[in-house]
């Protein structure tokens, strides 16, 4: 079932055109990861979606409600977590919590939780907050209300590896509740780790949907190996894997190596100027 | 569109910039309170220099050559007129800061992320606007009564200076509701700089307009319009020019919240 669905979605500014009719839809529970470069049109359509700007032509709908005139009850059902992350800088983190709070009637132990999950300390101020913790505030506040589904752009950078491992270990307890995770990110490696789908925008267009599983099993290892007299080669391994083994069986080896291709290379591609 | 919304936007806001409001409370009550309870001295000091002041220059600071400055009511409305200007310009900059910098600062991701409409948004932040500029014009006319009951002696009439008071803070409520609607229309430029041009436009207007004694010419500017030598001797033209003004406030907010809730934020 498609709780987001982006149809003929095209906003421009004067002349240029940010997003260029892109269409797709997100099914319920899923983790969707939105890939392409910057200024692809990875946050037009994300603001978009929460009603920031306006499309220029198309419509965007999340859980069946209009993403313009239903703006207030959608933001009901989602949130959101963008790329940079501002506050009003004098105030304390507590003030902003308390806010949040008395808008959306939220338990007070689960900020409890999810501050003493993060290592978060509230008594700063935002000013004092570094970009790691100013992105972990963004964070415990998305995550604050259990909401039908989470908006992310980029919401780990700034994170250190491990409040990046933390961050996805309770992103993937929201997705087992039934969560759907829109999440654009330039870290390729938590797409491929943690994505179910992989839209990748380029130049306002959509270029690919990749169903990351099927994306998974079609990547060949490549065996590479060196003989003792110095020759070398490799051998892409698919097929029967026995007549590879009884081929390496003839040669004198002195190394092998498997390599499996990253995530990187399979995404990197679509980075590149050429590609299309 | 939800009360509780604005009123939980307000009180945030309201935290957010509570040191700067009293700073300018405390600004405004001491500069009003120091200069009307120096009243009798200052205005015998007044008095004597403005005799070798320009008559020009007099009108450009809405001094008439007949004003009675050993008059309290009337030396409060003098005192008043040159105040209200930086209590307009706070009124606009203050009011249109509310909605700009919360789009070039890009805090409006956050605030526009949580349920609350764009019209909740827009009056939130109005209204603050509106609350701050009331709150230093009872401050300023506040300390001006005190001034006036300590020292103003028998040319202190409690009802003539309410009375020229409040008509005369209609000035900054102008402004306020200007630059709220403009703030609302456009975050591509700050409101508060187009409408302090605006006001610095209308004043030199008026002004040019008082030298030509065109009446109806300096009404142009609401400080002209509402001058205390007008609020006084209120005539149909003024009333009617009063009317425009507050025609052209409301709509201005109504064209604001019209845009507001249809264009883009300037993130």
């Amino acid at each position: 079932m498609s709780i987001i669905k982006v149809k003929n979605f095209s906003k421009s500014y004067g002349k240029t055109l940010a997003v260029n009719n892109v269409s797709f839809e997100v099914n319920k529970g899923d983790i969707v990861g939105f890939v392409g470069k910057n200024g692809a049109g990875k946050s037009t359509t994300i603001r978009a979606m929460l009603n920031m700007i306006f499309p220029t032509k198309g419509s965007i709908t999340i859980n069946g409600l209009d993403s313009v005139k239903n703006s207030k009850s959608i933001k009901k059902l989602l949130s959101y977590i963008p790329s940079e992350v501002n506050f009003h800088e004098k105030l304390k983190v507590k003030d902003i919590f308390e806010f949040y709070l008395k808008f959306e009637n939220m338990d007070k132990s689960r900020l409890q939780s999810l501050v003493t999950y993060f290592e978060f300390d509230v008594n700063k101020r935002v000013k004092e907050l570094s970009l790691g913790n100013s992105k972990k505030l963004a964070i415990i506040l998305s995550l604050l209300k259990n909401k039908d589904i989470i908006i992310m752009d980029e919401p780990t950078s700034g994170l250190d590896p491990l409040m990046q491992k933390k961050f996805f270990e309770l992103i993937l307890k929201e997705k087992a509740k039934g969560v759907t995770i829109f999440l654009s990110s330039h870290n390729l490696s938590e797409i491929d780790r943690y994505c179910d789908r992989v839209l990748i925008i380029k130049d306002g267009i959509i270029v690919d949907d990749l169903n990351m599983e099927a994306l998974k099993h079609s990547r060949k290892k490549t065996l590479n190996y060196i003989c003792k007299n110095g020759s070398t080669g490799s051998i892409e391994l698919n097929g029967d894997i026995n007549q590879h083994i009884k081929f390496l069986s003839e040669l004198d080896l002195e190394e092998i190596s498997i390599i499996e291709p990253s995530a990187e290379s399979s995404f990197i591609s679509y980075y590149e100027e050429d590609k299309l | 569109m939800s009360i509780k919304n604005i009123g939980r936007i307000f009180a945030f806001d309201l935290k957010n910039k509570f040191k700067y409001i009293c700073l300018w409370c405390v600004a405004a009550a001491a500069v009003m309170f120091l200069y009307m309870i120096l009243f009798p001295s200052v205005s015998a000091m007044v008095g004597l220099k403005l005799n070798i002041v320009p008559k020009a220059m007099l009108k450009l600071f809405g001094m008439d050559e007949n004003m009675m400055f050993n008059n309290f009511v009337q030396y409060f409305g003098m005192v008043y007129r040159i105040v209200i200007i930086a209590l307009s310009m706070f009124a606009s900059s203050f009011t249109a800061g509310l909605l700009y910098r919360e789009e070039s600062t890009k805090t409006i991701e956050f605030l526009n992320a949580l349920p609350v409409s764009r019209s909740e948004i827009y009056f939130a932040k109005g209204l603050l606007g509106l609350f701050a500029n009331l709150l230093l014009i009872f401050v300023a006319i506040l300390f001006s009564a005190l001034a006036g009951f300590i020292n103003g002696g028998k040319t202190f009439v409690f009802e003539s200076f309410i009375d020229m008071a409040v008509k005369m803070s209609f000035i900054p409520i102008f402004y306020w509701a200007l630059a709220w609607g403009f703030a609302g229309i456009t975050a591509k430029l700050n409101a508060s700089s187009i409408v302090n041009t605006i006001m610095g436009i209308a004043y030199i207007l008026g002004y040019i307009g008082v030298l030509l004694e065109n009446k109806n010419f300096s009404y142009i500017s609401p400080f002209e319009l509402l001058s205390p030598q007008n609020v006084t001797n209120l005539n149909s033209s003024i009333i009617i020019g009063f009317l425009i003004y507050a025609a052209v406030g409301i709509s201005c907010i109504f064209a604001g919240l019209a845009v507001y809730n249809k264009r883009d934020f300037e993130i």
